[in-house]
């Protein structure tokens, strides 16, 4: 059976006025059905961009994907004509964005913006049965079904996630792309929309690429977890071979290490040195060498290829020896 | 990485060089502005190179040559003036009476608007209303109103056409004031014990100035229009007086027969107000590039 | 909501006694004499002192201020300084001319206007994009003026489609209206292309094609209700200014309205004439703008639940 969704090599960039911008640089990954990944990444690692690119929804005439593969249920994606990608998204794959402030149509109220994505898949379905599947998401994210006939304005911020959660799961999605959609959030209200997420997720059996910086999050909901780095994929693995901290890429590890903790009493926090390379002009071995602890020379010249034990692959030379292809 | 040189990227600029920078990218802005600036330059040389007295003394028997006669290379007018010279110093009037109409009431929009914005208050609530009652009435109607109450002459229709700016710059500045005013960096400014003189000379002006710098290139633009349309009306000038407009009202009933007549102040009224327009889009774009055209 | 709008209303009295009382100070101000440019150079002492008295002149300008207020509470807009006739009379001949060439014009504006406001944002940086771009650019640099000289030497004595001059047949607003309206687009034009472009690169818009609309549905439903705002706000400033236009629109095509009924005030300095036209000019502009505002609050949720609070 293939994967759900398979993507191999890919690259993109950005072509501004200025200068071109290297966004994705050679990422590959795979879910199967039902799987949820969590994509772990700093501000501008590319995760957006990923995610953006799954659904060809790139901003159009800047937008470039360069070269490499996108496979979902078989097809390939990069072929498809804009009307099959029309009837791809929403109902096969779906994508919560990150600010609800600015997702909804201020004009319209929320029962329309959740009906529409039925009305633009399931055509078929009587009116009764779609008023029905909205009522039940409103009662599924916790919104009195009464309040369809309000606008976004009317409602707080951890609400309007709420609601963007309904639109992107009323058609039934096998995919869902959740990029960062608890960060413009407080915490209690995270806490609570990622229960919601956990249930849904259940209930629907849907498979997740859930976007974060936060590896807190990653732990409660998703099995497998990627570390993406200057558009690459460092570190891929199940949440145990990642977070059991034994073998890790030198980024990871800095990563845990800058997660305070409550129980150990040091001073002062321990962030990683430098800044993520400039995507305009990337340096030609590994990306993350000039901030790596244990940089060797062979570091700056190439870059290295991903070295895999069972589920868990990292793409540092250290693990060379040890693990080999 | 090779296209990225290629691009040529920009070291570190002081704001105004990348200001600069952003503006000669544009290639119609720099033609509007070396159009502008020929422009200028033939005009206000005029007295060098060509006779009032040629614009205005009238010679009927050499009426209507056409254009590269001998003696007159734009030709003669119905009158037999010769339409070169006529231009030349009607375009004294039609670019520098603009001028002057902008100059004075950007000094005096902006006074006006920056105190209401800056101060707020009552300052701001009586600024306001009055500017208001001014805004009530179409520019143009308006400075007919005035011009009616001053009566004739050149000084009284830039008088006229003045007022009728004045209240638009005032709220534009007003505005970009009020959003300046209240930002972060000027109570940081504030806290420092910084005086109310270097917050205004050197935080607000330099963020605030670029909205006001683009209405009054664009205020520049109507103003030609509106003086070559009084002109044309005889309101405020007249004829014997050379005016691009009046050249043209002159020359109405002719220009069927000789559009000569017609295009040539038309078509000069056109490429100044183009230059003017081409350099305030490009200050537009060079002064915020996030703005979309 | 009717409190809204009594409020309104009333705040056009401030300005119409802003602007009278304006006029009326540069008038007292000014250097020059009306009553000699009204009864020519040849009229001797006596008369322009008869003519000063009739006319009420003689009276210091704030005099003759409150004189003429008070006329107005009455309804009475005085008479001509030049003809003696009726200033609400003359007007009210004069009026529906004018209004009808304002009509016309916004019909065409919006007609033509928008969709290509619409389209060119839809097809941004693309051939008619930029075609649209360069008209814009072109007919907001010309005088309208000139225009209108150039359409009606072509369309009327040229080819001979359309009568030059006058009115009285719907043929006879068509080429006014039409200059006007050339005018008007290229700026209506490129406020509705920029207004659409700002919807268009706003996030939810990106939510509705996540959720796999067609750009046609995209544009119909999201972006044109939420892009209408500033263009219904334009072509409101538009109507309200086709008074302006208008002045130089009659002058080319002899159309006996109001713009020309100023112009020829201006020339001759008559005041009575002058403040007429300006008060009824900002009581229109001023329900136009009320109009507006109302419509706004149909279109946009969040305004309508603003006036009812």
């Amino acid at each position: 059976m293939p994967k759900l969704l398979d993507i191999k090599d890919l690259f993109v960039q950005y072509n501004t006025d200025d200068a071109v911008v290297y966004a994705l640089n050679g990422v590959s990954l795979s879910l199967e059905k039902g799987e949820t990944l969590g994509l772990v990444g700093e501000t501008g690692a590319g995760k957006t961009t990923l995610a953006l690119s799954i659904l060809r929804l790139l901003p159009n005439d800047v937008g470039e994907i360069k070269s490499g593969s996108i496979e979902y249920d078989g097809k390939n994606v990069l072929a498809l004509s804009k009307k099959e990608m029309r009837e791809i998204r929403g109902e096969k794959i779906s994508m919560i964005f990150q600010d609800p402030m600015t997702s909804l149509n201020p004009t319209k109220t929320v029962g329309l913006q959740i009906r529409e994505v039925l009305d633009l898949h399931s055509a078929k379905i009587s009116a009764e049965e779609k008023q029905i599947k909205v009522d039940n998401l409103f009662r599924m994210v916790g919104i009195p079904p009464e309040r369809q006939n309000e606008y976004p304005f009317q409602f707080s911020g951890g609400m309007k996630q709420r609601i963007v959660i309904a639109m992107a799961l009323v058609a039934e999605p096998e995919l869902i792309l959740a990029d960062e959609p608890t960060t413009a959030l407080d915490v209690t209200i995270q806490a609570q929309i990622l229960e919601l997420m956990r249930k849904l997720k259940a209930e629907f059996n849907t498979a997740m690429i859930l976007i974060t910086h936060d590896l807190g999050i990653v732990v409660e909901i998703c099995t497998k977890v990627a570390v993406i780095y200057s558009g690459q994929i460092l570190e891929i693995g199940t949440i145990e071979d990642v977070y059991k901290k034994e073998n890790n890429h030198p980024y990871t590890e800095g990563l845990f290490k800058c997660i305070p903790n409550l129980k150990s009493e040091t001073e002062r926090l321990t962030p990683i040195q430098g800044n993520m390379a400039n995507p305009e002009e990337l340096p030609v071995g590994c990306k993350f060498c000039e901030r790596c602890d244990y940089r060797m020379d062979i570091c700056m010249e190439k870059e290295p290829d991903f070295y895999t034990d069972g589920t868990h692959s990292i793409k540092c030379y250290r693990y060379r020896e040890k693990w080999g292809r | 990485m090779k296209e990225n040189e290629k691009k040529g990227r920009s070291e570190s600029r002081s704001q105004l060089g990348l200001i600069i920078f952003r503006f000669q990218k544009n290639k119609l802005a720099i033609l509007g502005l070396c159009v502008l600036g020929i422009l200028l330059l033939i005009v206000l040389c005029a007295p060098l190179y060509a006779s009032y007295e040629n614009a205005i003394k009238q010679d009927i028997p050499n009426a209507f040559q056409n254009v590269g006669s001998p003696g007159h290379i734009l030709g003669t007018d119905a009158y037999g003036r010769d339409l070169f010279t006529r231009m030349v110093y009607g375009g004294q009037i039609s670019l520098l009476a603009g001028i002057s109409v902008v100059i004075l009431s950007l000094t005096a929009g902006v006074t006006v608007g920056g105190i209401a914005g800056y101060f707020g208050g009552w300052k701001d609530t009586v600024i306001m209303r009055v500017v208001d009652i001014f805004m009530a009435v179409p520019a143009l109607l308006l400075s007919l109103a005035i011009c009616t109450a001053l009566g004739e002459g050149a000084r009284n229709m830039v008088i006229a056409l003045m007022v009728a700016d004045i209240p638009r710059i005032a709220r534009i500045t007003r505005s970009s004031i009020l959003t300046l005013r209240d930002q972060e960096f000027i109570e940081a400014a504030k806290c420092c014990g910084t005086s109310t003189y270097r917050i205004i000379v050197k935080h607000i002006l330099p963020n605030g100035i670029g909205p006001v710098i683009v209405t009054a290139t664009l205020t520049l633009g109507s103003a030609i229009l509106n003086i070559a349309s009084l002109g044309f009306l005889g309101v405020g000038i007249n004829s014997p007086t050379p005016e691009w407009g009046t050249i043209l009202s002159d020359n109405k009933a002719h220009i069927r027969y000789y559009p000569y007549l017609g295009l040539i102040p038309g078509i000069a009224i056109a490429i100044a107000v183009m230059s003017v327009n081409f350099v305030g889009d490009g200050l537009r774009d060079a002064l915020d590039p996030k703005m979309k055209k | 909501m009717l409190k809204y709008i009594v409020r309104r209303i009333f705040l056009i009295i401030p300005v119409i006694i802003g602007l009278t009382l304006f006029i009326y100070l540069v008038l007292s101000l000014a250097p020059g004499d009306p009553v000699t440019l009204i009864m020519g150079q040849d009229a001797t002492k006596a008369q322009l002192e008869v003519k000063r008295v009739e006319l009420g002149m003689d009276k210091p300008v704030l005099v003759q201020y409150f004189h003429y207020m008070s006329k107005i509470l009455s309804g009475d807009f005085g008479t001509s300084w030049v003809t003696g006739k009726s200033v609400i009379t003359e007007f009210s001949q004069r009026a529906p001319y004018t209004l009808l060439l304002a009509i016309v014009t916004l019909m065409i504006t919006v007609v033509v206007g928008i969709p290509f406001g619409v389209l060119a944002a839809a097809k941004q940086n693309k051939p008619i994009d930029n075609t649209t771009l360069i008209f814009a650019l072109v007919f907001s640099s010309i005088p309208a003026f000139w225009l209108g000289m150039l359409i009606q030497i072509l369309f009327a004595l040229k080819l001979s489609w359309f009568p030059a001059m006058g009115v009285g047949t719907i043929r006879h607003i068509f080429l006014p209206a039409l200059t006007l309206s050339m005018v008007n687009l290229a700026s209506q034009v490129r406020m509705t292309r920029s207004s659409m472009l700002d919807v268009i690169n706003h996030d939810y818009v990106r939510t509705a094609r996540a959720k796999g609309a067609g750009e046609f549905r995209i544009i119909l439903y999201h972006v044109i209700r939420n892009g209408s705002l500033p263009v219904i706000t334009s072509l409101g400033i538009a109507f309200a200014n086709a008074f302006g236009g208008a002045v130089v629109t009659e002058a080319v095509f002899s159309i006996p309205g109001i713009g020309s009924y100023m112009i020829n005030a201006a020339k001759t300095r008559d005041i009575p004439i002058v403040m007429g036209v300006i008060i009824f000019v900002a009581i229109f502009v001023a329900v136009v703008n009320l109009v507006v505002d109302l419509f706004y609050a149909f279109v946009d949720p969040r305004v309508k639940l603003g006036y009812l609070a």
